[in-house]
Formats: structure tokens, C-alpha cells, sequence
């Protein structure tokens, strides 16, 4: 039975009812041409108040530079009730586009996300040149590298 | 030296939207999401799923039905086959959670294709591409359930107009009258009804005392091609083909009961079991893969955010049986429309949900999902994870099956 009223997954994982939970925010470039990196410094995550004690299990704050392709930069956040329901996350990743995930593992078990609103905090850190190139081949309609 | 910057944003209660690349999508919509609603101004967790409540009918539940007696009492009664011929109803007994096999519907499926039921005459009507069945049921120990007379073996099965109507039509055992282009072989754009109060009685115009019994009407008009599901929508049937919607009309004439006619041509229903009624629209798949509302005068394209997602999901090539058939369940307590599309190979079963209260796409995935149907009951206290703090004893849930 599917109900408002059980919280978690309790079919698929009857040891703590633990379910993945994520959302993705779109990807946001620093710029709107996307020609201008940024130096990530913060991440702010509104949520409700109170945190009930045991009800709302830590999770991830996960960031990608290559528009969810991967994510390799996870931060693990543990809402308690004397942040106010405002919890930080301090990094440091330059990049000329972010896209955050928002990710409650179903190892951590049954969760009750509320956020409401996220704000970051970057430092304008000069002109995006793509310093490593694509592994995927040449584009075949273009000409050939290094012929000047 | 560089000045920070400070980027405040809500969190996406606009919802999903897969068709577009993540750096396309606005901020209020979220390009990929998973056992997450959007409400209230935030994001809040899905529905939870309790403990399993009952197993060990033989073969899987295939859909769930309603049956109402002549006293209005309410019954949920779980549909089921392992073979094709073997299809069941069971009985679910909401204060035990358990379901009582009630016996087996007598008919041979010609197709391993998904149930389809209809209500009428203090009647359940099942077919399973099968002729068809009926229970009657006052109680554990009071009911009837089997086949009732040669009845056409058909697809999809509605009540309207005081009628019983089969559509998709597999084989018939009673003729056409003379000068009708058809056999008794299969007629897929075909629809049949019976007469007027009497589900038994399947006979075509003017019987021998003069009355008139039901009849049959086959859709040419646009294109021919199998009809893909039907619903009652207001005073209408509306039958749906691959690329067509005709709306049925009762006449009020005794000969000529129904009319169809004719309201999409381009659009249609791609996937029979898709269609799901929310009382002043359809919602379905159509042939271009969209999904569609049809409220019997727009047909509104509400599926534009997972569009490419559905396409990419559907897999017909590894089509297994009825497993494998896409499906869908009108949450009406939520104001949701759950498109099941399964994966029984991989064991993924991707579930695309859409609030048509707040025109918002989300996305579920299950380890096995073989039926869902709204109900309200009481819920199972003693699940693991219940919280029945401040809701209503009787309350809106979805009771689902899973596999065997």
C-alpha cells in the first residue's frame, strides 16, 4: 500500500524503511554567455523548523561542474534543530557552471526533506577557457587541431 | 578585487522537466528528480510504502476493481492470472489485509494482454482479451462469478447508457445480420454492446418479439486501426484509437442507439492501459509519445516536460507479456496520474507522476509494480513507519501489487 501516512520505503527496504531521495536544480552558468568561471564558496539550504529529533536523517548536498554528468564534489549535512533551519556548507570549486543535487540516501534511512530555498555564495574569478579537452573525438565537420 | 555574489533561489516546486537540457530549464523546474513531491512551496517526500500486507495468491495481481452490491456496500476485488486461462478475483478485507480467492473467471484469454473491468447492473464485468465474466457479489458467502452467456471476446470493456460495451473485438460468437461487412473473426476498430439493462442479452436489432437488443458499430472514419481503449467521459463513451478520438452518442433512437463521432484525427491513445479517467478529463499516452488531457473539448499536451523521457523509456522491443505493458492509476486524493512504465528485466519500474492540481511532473521508481488503485481505507497501523498523527482514520491511499 502506497500511503501519506507510513513514512519511507518499508517494501523494498524493511530494515529502516530507507528510500533514495534527490532533486537536481537546474544547471546555472556564472555568466550568461558561460565564458566566466566562478570560485564556489558557500551553499545555504533553507528548511523547516523545528527538526524533530530523529526524523530527518543527514543528506547529501552534491555539486556538479559538467551539467550532471557526475558529481563529484558531496557534502554531507546534518540538520539539528539549534541551526534554525539554516545549514551551511563551505567549498572551494571553480567551474563556469554548478548544478546542485540535493540527495537523501536510502542508506541513511526513512527521511523527511522540507527544504524551501538554497542560496550560494561565489567569487567572480575571471575568464572560462576550457583547459581540458573533451575525450570524445573531433567533431569530424571541424578541421583538424594544430595546423597553424 | 573580485566582490562576492550572492544568488538566492527557491527550491523547483514547478516540478520535472527531462526534455530540455539542465542549462535550458528555468529555476522553478528541476531537470531530474526521484520519490519527491512538490508542494506547499517546497520539497517534501513521496508517499511511503508499508510492509507487504498479503501474498501467496497463485499468479500475480493484475488490477484491482470495485464492486458496489444493490445496497451500496463496497468491495475491492484484486484481479489475477498466472496463465491464460486461469485468470481469478479475489476479495480484500480491509480490516485484515488479506485477500480470499473467490474463484476463476472461466474464460480463456486470447491475448496475454491486462484486465479490463466495468460496473453496471450490480455487476462486475472482466475480461481479459477474453469473453467475458461477471461477479456478483453481496458477500464472502453469497456471490456468483463466471462467464454468463457467449458474450464477444473483446479488449475493453465500459458501462454507459445502460449498456455493456466491448471494444477491440477478437473473435464473436454471435453473427452479424446479413449485409454487414464483417464476420465473426477479429474486428479490432470494432465495438459491441448489449441490450439496454440486460448484460446477458448480445444479439444485434430487432429481435423476434420486436424489441430491440444491442448492436455493433465498426470506426472506418479517418483511419482504420484498432481501437486502443474506451472511457466514459460525461454523457459520452469516448473510444480512443491509435491516432483518432470518437466520441459515442446515444441517440435515443431504438434502432439506431449509437452514433460516434468523430472529435481528434492526428492524436490518439498509443497505450491502452494509460488511459485513466480523473472525472473531468482522460489523461493518456498518445501516438507521439506526449501524454494528453482530454476534457471532451481540448486536448491539452500536459506530458511537454517528460515528452523525451517517455520515449526513451519505452522499450517495445522488449516487450514480455503483460508485464510489460505500461499502465496508469488516477490518484485523485492527490490530484496525481501515475504512468507506470515498466522495466520487469531490469527491475526497474519507472513511474512518472504528474499533479494536475499544480501542473507539476515527478518521478517514483519501484522495485515491482504490477497494479495500483486509489482507495481509501484505513492503512495498515501496523506497518512499520505509520504515523497516523493528525489524518483521518479512512484515507486516501494506493493500494499496489507487486509481483507474485
Amino acid at each position: 500500500m502506497i500511503d501519506e501516512r507510513v513514512k519511507g520505503d518499508w517494501l523494498d527496504r524493511p530494515t529502516d524503511g530507507g528510500m533514495d531521495m534527490f532533486w537536481d536544480t537546474p544547471d546555472m552558468y556564472y555568466a550568461p554567455t558561460g565564458l566566466l568561471n566562478g570560485t564556489l564558496e558557500r551553499v545555504l539550504v533553507f528548511k523547516d523548523l523545528p527538526i524533530l529529533a530523529g526524523l530527518e536523517a543527514p543528506f547529501n548536498l552534491e555539486i556538479s561542474i559538467d551539467r550532471g554528468n557526475s558529481f563529484p564534489y558531496v557534502e554531507t549535512i546534518k540538520p539539528i534543530n539549534e541551526h534554525w533551519g539554516f545549514e551551511f556548507t563551505d567549498m572551494n570549486i571553480t567551474s563556469n557552471i554548478r548544478r546542485y543535487r540535493f540527495f537523501y540516501p536510502k542508506e541513511n534511512g526513512v527521511a523527511t526533506p522540507s527544504v524551501r530555498a538554497y542560496t550560494d555564495v561565489y567569487v567572480p574569478s575571471g575568464e572560462f577557457f576550457p583547459t581540458i579537452r573533451a575525450l570524445n573525438p573531433p567533431d569530424a565537420n571541424l578541421p583538424p587541431p594544430n595546423l597553424n | 578585487m573580485a566582490q562576492q555574489a550572492i544568488n538566492r533561489t527557491v527550491v523547483p516546486t514547478s516540478g520535472l522537466w527531462t526534455s530540455a537540457p539542465g542549462d535550458a530549464i528555468a529555476p522553478q523546474y528541476t531537470p531530474w528528480c526521484q520519490n519527491v513531491r512538490f508542494r506547499f512551496g517546497k520539497v517534501l517526500r513521496s508517499p511511503g510504502r508499508s510492509v507487504v500486507l498479503d501474498q501467496g495468491l497463485s499468479g500475480s495481481i493484475m488490477d484491482f476493481a470495485t464492486h458496489f452490491d444493490a445496497n451500496g456496500n463496497r468491495h475491492i476485488i484484486a484481479l489475477g492470472a498466472s496463465s491464460l486461462s486461469n485468470g481469478y478475483a479475489a476479495l480484500y478485507n480491509p480490516t485484515t489485509f488479506k485477500f480470499t480467492l473467490l474463484g476463476l473467471l472461466q474464460v480463456t484469454s486470447l491475448q496475454d494482454l491486462r484486465f479490463s473491468w466495468a460496473m453496471g447492473e450490480e455487476q462486475l464485468f472482466i475480461a481479459r482479451a477474453s469473453q467475458i465474466s461477471r461477479l456478483s457479489l453481496r458477500s464472502i458467502n453469497d456471490y456468483n462469478l463466471g462467464q454468463f452467456a457467449p458474450t464477444p471476446t473483446g479488449c475493453y470493456l465500459a458501462y454507459f447508457k445502460n449498456h455493456l460495451f466491448c471494444a477491440n473485438i477478437l473473435a464473436d460468437p454471435i453473427s452479424i445480420p446479413v449485409g454487414n461487412n464483417a464476420s465473426s473473426g477479429p474486428m479490432p476498430n470494432r465495438i459491441r454492446w448489449s441490450a439496454e439493462g440486460d448484460y446477458r442479452n448480445w444479439n444485434m436489432g430487432i429481435q423476434g418479439d420486436g424489441t430491440v437488443a444491442g448492436g455493433f458499430l465498426d470506426l472506418y472514419d479517418g483511419i482504420v486501426e484498432p481501437i486502443t481503449g474506451m472511457k466514459v467521459l460525461n454523457d459520452r463513451l469516448v473510444v480512443y484509437r491509435n491516432s483518432s478520438i470518437t466520441d459515442l452518442n446515444a441517440t435515443g433512437d431504438a434502432l439506431t442507439q449509437f452514433l460516434p463521432e468523430n472529435r481528434v484525427f492526428g492524436i490518439g491513445c498509443m497505450l491502452p492501459w494509460s488511459l485513466a479517467s480523473v472525472g473531468q478529463f482522460h489523461i493518456f499516452v498518445g501516438n507521439d509519445f506526449n501524454i494528453y488531457a482530454w476534457d471532451g473539448s481540448n486536448l491539452d499536451p500536459i506530458g511537454s516536460p517528460i515528452h523525451s523521457y517517455v520515449r526513451q523509456v519505452l522499450n517495445f522491443a522488449g516487450s514480455s507479456g503483460w508485464q510489460s505493458i505500461p499502465f496508469a492509476a488516477a490518484f485523485m486524493g492527490f490530484k496525481e496520474y501515475w504512468l507506470v512504465i515498466p522495466d520487469p528485466v531490469g527491475g526497474t519500474y519507472n513511474v512518472l507522476i504528474y499533479d494536475y492540481f499544480r501542473n507539476a511532473w515527478t518521478h517514483d521508481v519501484f522495485t515491482g509494480l504490477s497494479a495500483l488503485f486509489e482507495q481509501i481505507l484505513p492503512g495498515s497501523m501496523s506497518s512499520a513507519g505509520w504515523d497516523g498523527d493528525n489524518y483521518t482514520v479512512n484515507y486516501p491511499v494506493l493500494m499496489a501489487a507487486s509481483g507474485n
